[in-house]
């Protein structure tokens, strides 16, 4: 399946585009997925043990038969505002509701516990929107500026940044630098099952008609994300909440306080762009980077920890700002950042659109919509949970064993419906026992997921660079600068895992 | 970790886990070695052997590693699972693959929410009809998705 854009650039200049997108973007049926998405996203944020990943994955099946457009604002929609509402239970119960509200914790509880809940809710979901809103502007302004660079890249500069796509989310990722190679590898060579592109003869299908096709994305992604969260979530019975919130009042005073302190959380917006730019880096990261920036810039750092606003506004706004950053890699080059970029992106090969010089030139209306959904999920879920926070607090009262059945009917179908076949399924359970091996020792799943997506690009690319100038492709200037940012990232993470090494011997010794 | 008796079994079991998964990779590696230099040509073999060789040595690199490692890893909270959500799983997927999953969505909501949850009856008999209505009228009759039938043919209860 390929999708076909409306012509941009014959007559129709960027800024026509742009305004254009916005108009799609909110005709039917397009804007009624994006609500439906941001729905999702909304409980999803507040719900325990679910990601915004592993529902990502979830609902990948679903945009099968979609449009681009529309199928973006569902899953980008739902994405966008997982961070927002996950920040909801941060400040509530001191438990996040994603992996990337950790932050807002260390300020938000404890005004929460001191009976400043509505304030530290007001200030953290409006420092969202403006850091979201800042997210969606950089990557608009960023298209005219990345299509001469994107344009000029041929198939050695692209394999090249495939391959540093995977070493920064392999050596910025954590974890042990060996263990995220063999995972891309292994992620490589996965993508590599099924008809060889060159010579049609098939590889490792085992004599299997199934395989000739190659792995579907959707039951891998499931089998290593979804299976491994739901058996967690099995084996925890208790709900996120346990005691009754406080009074949620002085909610203006905190969406006032985003402009009060306007200076840390355009700084703190500015951190999360950046580093979502960054492959690896990821939203865990960006949130301890903008809180420690915050902290040693504030006139008041001795108030961090014990319920700062400045604190709760750089969290706030980090958390959004990110996604547009994370977003211009993933379309203008085809190298995602992160696991949910990386789902993304097969989502983008679900809905034929092929990720590169295209989504900046034919498809330019499609990366534009990706702006105005980050815009509109963002001003609709802060406006929601204004509205229904009482309500929204309720939800985390469910216990995570009320979502198992639901969740294990939801990841069956969603395997199942790639072919209409069982084998999708046993192909789920196949790399659910992967994934839970994966986590269990401590090999990182992300590189895995990344190389499986882009196996298929970075063969066809390393052939054509391979065809074209023999091995003379390693010696290009770009190709060559983009190798010694790669060494870069892994000398660097080597000096970290040695320091790591290095303060826990002391530790161990004087616990001994 | 735990010092006690089965703290230290456990830990024991977790090493020799890391070790084996370790070597699982490993022997994956070499076999997709041995194929591809066996029956592709050099063109085709490009790839493949950019990425197995490294790969090879990695994983050899990383088997000597976990052999020689005395203290085993921590187990990190995400990766505790217990027994019985494996039992759970491995009973769903039984259950579709024997009486499909039209079937199984009730039958595995009702018996799970009020054994595992500890639920009353009537609250998991509610979610057990809601959870089987919604994919009935969302997957079956909207999308027109037809569901995994069993191998245990039940036309008299299914249709």
């Amino acid at each position: 399946m390929s999708y076909h854009s409306p012509p941009a650039g014959h007559g129709r200049g960027i800024i026509d585009v742009f305004f254009g997108s916005l108009i799609t973007v909110l005709q039917w049926p397009t804007a009624g997925l994006l609500v439906l998405g941001v729905g999702i996203g909304f409980v999803v944020g507040i719900l325990p043990g679910l990601g915004g990943a592993v529902t990502l994955a979830l609902l990948l099946p679903f945009i099968y038969d979609m449009d681009p457009i529309p199928a973006f604002a569902f899953l980008l929609g739902m994405h966008a505002v997982v961070a927002t509402t996950g920040d909801i239970t941060s400040v509530l119960f001191g438990i996040p509701g994603e992996g990337t509200a950790v932050a807002t914790i260390f300020d938000g509880h404890p005004m929460a516990k001191r009976g400043e809940a509505g304030r530290a809710l007001g200030a953290v979901l409006t420092s969202s929107l403006v850091g979201a809103v800042i997210g969606a502007a950089v990557l608009a302004i960023s298209v005219p500026i990345m299509r001469p660079l994107v344009l000029s890249f041929g198939p050695p500069e692209f394999f090249m940044l495939a391959m540093l796509g995977i070493t920064f989310v392999v050596a910025l990722a954590g974890g042990n630098l060996v263990r995220g190679f063999l995972m891309a590898f292994l992620g490589f060579l996965i993508a590599m099952v099924g008809l060889d592109p060159f010579t049609g003869k098939p590889r490792f299908a085992f004599g299997q008609l199934y395989l000739w096709d190659g792995l579907s994305i959707i039951p891998v992604i499931l089998g290593l994300f979804a299976v491994p969260e739901t058996l967690q979530l099995m084996s925890t019975h208790a709900a996120i909440a346990q005691g009754a919130t406080g009074p949620i009042t002085r909610v203006m005073d905190g969406i006032l306080d985003t402009f009060r302190h306007w200076s840390v959380t355009l700084r703190c917006s500015a951190i999360g762009v950046f580093i979502g730019l960054i492959p690896g880096m990821g939203g865990a990261t960006a949130q301890f980077i903008a809180y420690a920036h915050a902290q040693q810039t504030s006139k008041t750092p001795e108030e961090f920890g014990r319920g700062s606003i400045e604190g709760v506004l750089a969290a706030g706004s980090v958390n959004n700002s990110k996604e547009g950053g994370a977003l211009i890699p993933t379309v203008a080059f085809g190298v995602p950042g992160s696991t949910a970029m990386a789902i993304l992106l097969g989502a983008f090969l679900i809905l034929g659109v092929v990720p590169g010089p295209q989504m900046l030139t034919k498809h330019l209306d499609i990366t534009f919509s990706m702006v105005w959904v980050i815009v509109i999920s963002n001003v609709l879920a802060v406006a929601l949970s204004f509205l229904f926070l009482r309500q929204l607090v309720s939800l985390t009262f469910i216990k995570g064993t009320w979502l198992v059945p639901f969740l294990l009917v939801l990841m069956t179908l969603g395997a199942y419906t790639t072919h209409s076949d069982v084998l999708d399924v046993v192909v789920m359970i196949v790399f659910g026992a992967v994934g839970w091996c994966a986590v269990r020792f401590g090999w990182p799943r992300a590189p895995f997921l990344l190389a499986f997506v882009l196996g298929p690009t970075a063969e066809r690319y390393l052939f054509l660079s391979h065809q074209l100038y023999e091995w003379g492709f390693l010696l290009r200037p770009i190709t060559l600068a983009l190798i010694g940012i790669a060494l870069l990232g892994v000398g660097y993470s080597i000096r970290r895992e040695r320091a790591d090494r290095r303060s826990r011997v002391p530790a161990q010794g004087a616990a001994a | 970790m735990s010092t006690g008796p089965t703290g230290l079994s456990r830990g024991v079991l977790a090493g020799r886990g890391a070790l084996l998964f370790s070597l699982a990779v490993l022997a994956v590696l070499a076999y997709a070695a041995y194929e591809i230099n066996t029956g592709f040509t050099t063109r085709a073999r490009l790839f493949a052997n950019a990425i197995t060789v490294p790969a090879l040595v990695l994983a050899a690199f990383q088997v000597a590693r976990e052999a020689r490692r005395v203290i085993p890893l921590p187990v990190p909270s995400e990766a505790v699972v217990s027994r019985s959500a494996f039992i759970w799983a491995i009973a769903f997927f039984v259950s579709m693959w024997t009486i499909g999953l039209q079937l199984t969505i009730p039958l595995f909501a009702l018996v799970y929410l009020r054994l595992a949850a500890g639920e009353a009856w009537p609250k998991a008999a509610a979610y057990a009809a809601i959870a089987w209505l919604f994919v009935e009228l969302t997957f079956v009759q909207t999308l027109h998705i037809p569901l995994p039938a069993g191998a245990i043919p039940l036309p008299a209860i299914t249709n």
